[in-house]
C-alpha cells in the first residue's frame, strides 16, 4: 500500500504546474515530518493507538522511491558510457569494460536471485503444509467441512513433488556427489512416500461411514510428522543444490574473486596516501604546525607499548591526556555544532521555510 | 537508542528550535544579521576563477551522503557553483554515489543554468553516477579527476574512509580543493590534502553565506543562540556535578537520570516536591 501511494503521489505531482507542484511537495513534506515528529515526542502507545504500526508501509514507500532512483543511476551509466563507446571517445574501452561488467553482474545476480527464490519456495510449501492435517481435522469436527477431498489434494501435491524428484528436475533434484545432501535426498524420498501413504489412509478414514476420530487424529499426527521431516530434508537438499549451481559459483567468483579484492586494493591505497599526507602536515612552517607536530609525536610515541622507541614511561599518560582533554572536547564541539545545524536545517526543510535550491528563479 | 522523547529531551528541542524560528522571523522582517567571514567559502570564487582561467573543468561531489539535511545544505553550494560555471561557460562534473542525490543534483544544476539564462549550455553528462559501493565510487572519482584534469574540486558532504583517496586525487593534479564535512573523523585528512576546509557546521553555514537568504541567515543566528544554550547547560552540569562530589546531600539526583525520566516519573517527583 505504501509503495502504491508513493507511485501515485509521484505520478500525480509530475503532471502539475511548477507552482502547484511546490505546494503539494511542501504539504507532503510537512505531513511526513509531522508524523515522525509526533512519533518521537509522544509515548509508544496512547490507549489503543500505536504509532509504529504505519512504519512498514512508510518504509515500503521510501524503498519504492529509492528503487526508482537506482534505475536513474543505471540509465545515467548507460547514457554516459554508451555514448563514449558509440563515439569511440577517449577511454571508450574502459566504458566497454564497465558496461560489460555491469551486465554480467546484473545477469548473474538476477539468475542467482531467481534460483534462491525457487530454492526457498520448494521447501517452504512442505513446511507450511505440516499444520494442514490438524487444521482439516479441526474443521471436520467444528464446522463439518468435508475433509477427504482436502487430504486427497494434499496427497496429490505430495505425489507431484515425488514426480518432480523422480524426473531429477528443479531445486529438489538429486544433489551431485554422495555427501550429506545425498543422504538427505534419500530421507526426503522416504518421508514423502510415507506422507503419501498416510494421506491415502487418512482420506479413506474420512470417507468411512462412521469415521474413527481417534484413528484420524493419530494418522493426522503421523502425516504432519512426515511432512515436517520431509520439509527439513527438502531444505537441506534445496540449499545444497542452490549452493552447487553454476550460477551461484559464478556469483561467488565475481564477488570474492573480483569485487572484494578490487575494493580492498582501493582501501590499501590509503596506507600510502596517509604517509604523504602526514609528511605534508608535519612540515613546520608556523607555530601552530610546530605545536601540532609535537602533539602528534607524543601521541605516536605514547602509543608504543615497548621496544627501542619506548623512550619515556610518562609518554602513554601524556598521550591519554592529550586525547581525552584536548582532542575529544574539540571533536564534541564539532559534533554539537553540526548536530544543531542539522536540526535547524531539518526544521527549515520540514516547514519548507527557505527557497529550495531545486527551484528556479533569480534570487541574486 | 532513544526511540521516544523524554520530557527533558522535548524541553531541549524547544530550547534549540525556538531561537532558530525567532531569528528567522526577525531576519524576514529586515533585521541585519552579521555573518563572520569564512575563508573556505570565500575561496570558492577564487577556485572557480582559477579553474576558468586555466581552462580546466570543475568538480563537485557530495561524497557518500544519502538524501538528508547534509545533502540539502550541499545543494545550495552546488547551485552557487553551477551558476558560476554557467556564467563563465566552464565544464562541471558532479560524481555521485547515490542515485537519489544525483537526481537532486541534476535538478539543482538545471536550475542554476536556467537562472543564468544559459540552459542550452547545460550538459546532462555533467552528472556521473559512479557506484553506491564506497571504494568503487572512490576509484571512479579518482579516474574522473585525473582524466578530465580538473582545475577546482569541491568536496562537500559526508565522507568516510575514502575521503583521503578523493582529496589526494585532486592534490596529485594540482587542483585547488575546498572541502566541507560534518564528519569530524575525516577533517584531519581534508586539512592535510585540501587548500581550504570547512569544519562541521560551516558546511551548513555555506548556503547562508553565499545566498544571504534571510531565512538561512536568521537560522544561523538562531543556531548560535542554541550553541550558547549548550554552553550554559555544560556549565550547569559541571557546577552541579562538582557540588555533588563535595556535598552529596545537597544534590540528590544525577543529571543523566533527569534526561531519561519518563512523564510518569516526572509527575511522581513533582508530586513529591509539592
Amino acid at each position: 500500500m505504501g509503495g502504491k501511494a508513493s507511485l501515485a503521489a509521484l505520478g500525480g505531482v509530475g503532471f502539475l504546474r511548477t507552482h502547484y507542484r511546490q505546494i503539494i511537495t511542501a504539504g507532503i513534506t510537512f505531513i511526513g515530518g509531522f508524523y515522525f515528529f509526533l512519533e518521537f515526542i509522544l509515548p509508544a502507545q496512547i490507549g489503543e493507538f500505536k504509532f509504529g504500526k504505519y512504519h512498514d508501509q512508510i518504509s515500503t514507500g521510501v524503498m519504492v522511491v529509492g528503487a526508482m532512483a537506482i534505475g536513474l543511476g543505471i540509465i545515467n551509466i548507460l547514457r554516459i558510457h554508451g555514448s563514449a563507446i558509440l563515439k569511440t571517445s577517449r577511454g571508450w574501452m574502459n566504458s566497454l569494460a564497465l558496461l560489460g561488467g555491469m551486465f554480467i553482474m546484473l545477469a548473474v545476480a538476477g539468475s542467482d536471485l531467481i534460483n534462491s527464490e525457487k530454492s526457498v519456495s520448494s521447501w517452504k510449501y512442505l513446511a507450511n503444509l505440516q499444520t494442514f492435517p490438524g487444521k482439516v481435522l479441526e474443521d471436520f469436527q467444528t464446522k463439518s467441512i468435508p475433509a477427504a477431498e482436502r487430504i486427497e489434494a494434499l496427497g496429490r501435491f505430495v505425489g507431484q513433488t515425488l514426480d518432480q524428484i523422480a524426473a531429477n528436475q528443479g531445486p529438489l533434484r538429486r544433489p551431485s556427489g554422495a555427501d550429506k545432501a545425498g543422504v538427505e535426498f534419500s530421507v526426503l524420498n522416504a518421508d514423502l512416500l510415507q506422507a503419501g501413504a498416510h494421506a491415502l489412509l487418512l482420506a479413506q478414514e474420512y470417507r468411512a461411514a462412521a469415521p474413527d476420530l481417534a484413528r484420524i487424529a493419530a494418522l493426522s499426527r503421523e502425516l504432519s510428522a512426515s511432512l515436517k521431516s520431509a520439509a527439513s530434508a527438502a531444505q537441506k537438499v534445496a540449499t545444497a543444490n542452490y549452493e552447487n549451481a553454476v550460477v551461484r559459483r559464478v556469483q561467488r567468483l565475481l564477488e570474492n574473486g573480483f569485487f572484494f579484492p578490487l575494493g580492498a586494493a582501493m582501501f590499501s591505497l590509503l596506507a600510502f596516501y596517509i604517509a604523504t599526507a602526514a609528511y605534508r602536515s608535519f612540515r613546520v612552517r608556523s607555530l601552530e604546525a610546530l605545536i601540532m607536530m609535537i602533539a602528534a609525536v607524543v601521541v605516536m610515541l605514547g602509543q608504543i607499548p615497548h621496544g627501542p622507541l619506548y623512550v619515556w614511561d610518562k609518554l602513554p599518560a601524556m598521550r591519554l591526556w592529550l586525547l581525552q582533554n584536548l582532542s575529544t572536547p574539540a571533536f564534541r564541539a564539532v559534533y554539537f555544532g553540526a548536530a544543531i545545524a542539522g536540526l535547524a536545517m531539518s526544521v527549515r526543510m520540514w516547514l519548507s521555510l527557505e527557497r529550495s535550491p531545486l527551484s528556479t528563479g533569480d534570487d541574486k | 537508542m532513544m526511540e521516544h522523547a523524554t520530557p527533558a529531551v522535548i524541553v531541549l528541542i524547544v530550547l534549540f528550535v525556538a531561537p532558530v524560528l525567532y531569528f528567522i522571523r526577525q531576519a524576514k522582517q529586515g533585521a541585519e544579521i552579521f555573518i563572520r567571514r569564512i575563508a573556505g567559502i570565500d575561496a570558492i570564487d577564487d577556485a572557480v576563477g582559477r579553474a576558468v582561467e586555466l581552462g580546466r573543468p570543475l568538480s563537485f561531489t557530495t561524497g557518500i551522503s544519502g538524501v538528508g539535511p547534509v545533502v540539502y545544505a550541499c545543494l545550495g553550494v552546488l547551485r552557487y557553483i553551477g551558476r558560476k560555471a554557467a556564467r563563465y561557460a566552464s565544464h562541471i562534473f558532479v560524481p555521485c554515489s547515490d542515485a537519489r542525490v544525483m537526481a537532486l543534483a541534476d535538478v539543482t544544476l538545471q536550475s542554476a543554468y536556467r537562472d543564468e539564462r544559459k540552459f542550452t549550455n547545460y550538459n546532462p553528462a555533467a552528472l556521473r553516477f559512479l557506484s553506491d559501493e564506497q571504494f568503487a565510487y572512490a576509484s571512479g572519482y579518482q579516474g574522473i579527476i585525473h582524466r578530465e584534469n580538473v582545475g577546482a574540486a569541491f568536496l562537500f558532504g559526508s565522507f568516510a574512509a575514502e575521503s583521503l583517496i578523493l582529496a589526494e586525487a585532486g592534490q596529485q593534479i594540482g587542483a585547488i580543493q575546498v572541502a566541507a564535512t560534518a564528519s569530524p573523523e575525516q577533517i584531519p585528512f581534508f586539512l592535510t590534502a585540501c587548500d581550504y576546509t570547512l569544519i562541521g557546521e560551516e558546511l551548513f553555514a555555506a548556503g547562508a553565506y553565499l545566498s544571504r537568504d534571510p531565512v538561512q541567515t536568521g537560522s544561523l543566528r538562531g543556531q548560535d543562540i542554541a550553541k550558547c544554550v549548550i554552553f550554559f547547560l555544560c556549565l550547569f552540569g559541571i557546577v552541579v556535578e562538582s557540588v555533588k562530589t563535595i556535598y552529596p546531600a545537597i544534590v540528590p539526583f544525577a543529571i543523566s537520570d533527569l534526561m531519561v525520566m519518563s512523564w510518569r516519573e516526572w509527575a511522581a517527583k513533582l508530586h513529591w516536591l509539592l
